[in-house]
């Protein structure tokens, strides 16, 4: 999984980084429409902000709703995650 | 014909009618016990998983006193392992079985863990298993199996609701008047409900956050219930989590599944049944390994027995789990 051009100390400054970035810019990412949720995950090999939505996306209506490539120099990487349910289906109730 | 070839006689004759009945899983010759005591008398055995009173059965559901002159004799032996889907009842009751509050349908028996206090054991699952997503009392009935698997309190209550960590829907708008009531009264006190030590509080609230969507429960007996988690073994300690990181989990509906560990520290908004939706702090994202019902199932380590998460909810493409050591910290409990 680790890329071997990249030392364990490096991933870890990345980490680092990336949690703080989060921290900063979740609110208005999760403001944006269709997004569910903000993590950390690897892309290609770099940690990246990963930005999960619950379908693919459209053409944002505004500007504003646009999702950035990349953070303060970290990517961002959209994954397709689905409609996210505690439970799925049990919870409907009868 | 000696009076063993005789019995076997009679219970061939009779074998078909004795399976046929709702109660009765096996058919054998053996001695009669009389009051807890073996006889030499000779006789025909029905098998049952429980013994029921006479009077809870109807005439064609009896076993004859005797057969063609033979005398009968009705043996309790449970439930055959080999025989027992997870959404059977279990007893012992392993981690990996379908279990809930008498109100839901059903999710899974996560495993046990121990109170930091007294080291009484204690069930672990989701507040949405075993609080009904906090409209339970303490107190409550806890069926294993859960309802949907024809889980009764009458005759399937395991335990009782002990603890349990509030979910915090915010300002969403709840749908009916007792779920504000109660997201209102919990806004107040914050933290865990249950335990007698000082409440943490572990809800700030502005932006409704949840850490963990837990509870637990307290079995009626000790002798109900089992340290291990079926078709995995016994978990101790905890392992933290790292991208790329096999694991498995023991769930009421898929069983055992294997997945890996995708994203982390997630932020995400989790939809509950009755249209609130719950904001989840520092989750576990992992491959999809779970479907309705695998709620509760402890995440495991692929290559060890160290716990990783409690799997509380999922998509199709993803499968969602709080840190376990947040759990264990939040329900002031040990693994």
């Amino acid at each position: 999984m680790m890329p071997e051009d990249k030392s364990q100390d490096e991933l870890q400054l990345a980490y680092t980084n990336a949690l703080r970035i989060k921290k900063i810019h979740e609110a208005s990412l999760m403001a944006k429409p269709n997004v569910i949720g903000v993590g950390i995950g690897l892309a290609a090999g770099s940690v990246a902000l990963v930005v999960l939505v619950e379908k693919p996306l459209e053409k944002p209506k505004k500007p504003n709703d646009q999702i950035p490539g990349e953070i303060e120099g970290i990517p961002v990487e959209i994954r397709v995650i689905g409609e996210v349910k505690a439970n799925n289906s049990f919870l409907e109730r009868p | 014909m000696s009076v063993q070839d005789e019995v076997r006689k009679v219970k061939e004759t009779n074998k078909e009618a004795l399976m046929a009945k709702p109660n009765v899983i096996g058919v054998g010759t053996g001695y009669k016990t009389r009051a807890g005591h073996a006889t030499a008398e000779a006789c025909i055995i029905a098998l049952v998983s429980r013994k029921m009173p006479m009077s809870a059965l109807i005439e064609t559901a009896m076993v004859p006193i005797e057969l063609d002159g033979v005398v009968t004799d009705v043996v309790e032996i449970g439930f055959p392992r080999t025989q027992l889907a997870r959404s059977d009842k279990w007893r012992p009751a392993p981690g990996g079985v379908s279990i809930g509050h008498y109100k839901i349908t059903t999710g899974t028996l996560g495993c046990l863990v121990r109170d930091q206090a007294t080291g009484q054991r204690l069930i672990l699952s989701n507040n949405h298993v075993l609080a009904n997503v906090n409209d339970a009392v303490l107190g409550d009935a806890i069926v294993q199996p859960g309802p949907i698997d024809n889980g009764q309190i009458e005759s399937d209550k395991i335990a009782e609701l002990e603890r349990y960590a509030p979910i915090n829907f915010g300002t969403a708008p709840a749908q009916c008047n007792i779920a504000k009531g109660v997201a209102v009264l919990l806004n107040g006190v914050a933290g865990l409900i249950g335990s007698s030590h000082r409440l943490q509080a572990v809800q700030q609230d502005e932006k409704a956050a949840n850490w963990v969507d837990a509870a637990a429960a307290r079995p009626l007996d000790d002798a109900l219930v089992s340290d291990e988690i079926y078709e995995i073994g016994t978990v101790h300690g905890v392992k933290p989590v790292e991208f790329g990181m096999s694991v498995r989990k023991s769930g009421r509906t898929t069983g055992l599944t294997t997945g890996t560990i995708s994203v982390l520290n997630v932020t995400i908004n989790v939809d509950y049944y009755d249209g609130r939706s719950g904001r989840f702090e520092d989750q576990i994202i992992s491959t999809p390994m779970s479907q309705g019902g695998d709620s509760g199932s402890l995440l495991v380590d692929g290559s060890s027995l160290q716990a990783v998460g409690l799997l509380f909810a999922g998509s199709d493409q993803s499968t969602i789990f709080n840190p376990i050591q947040k759990v264990l910290d939040t329900l002031k409990v040990t693994l």
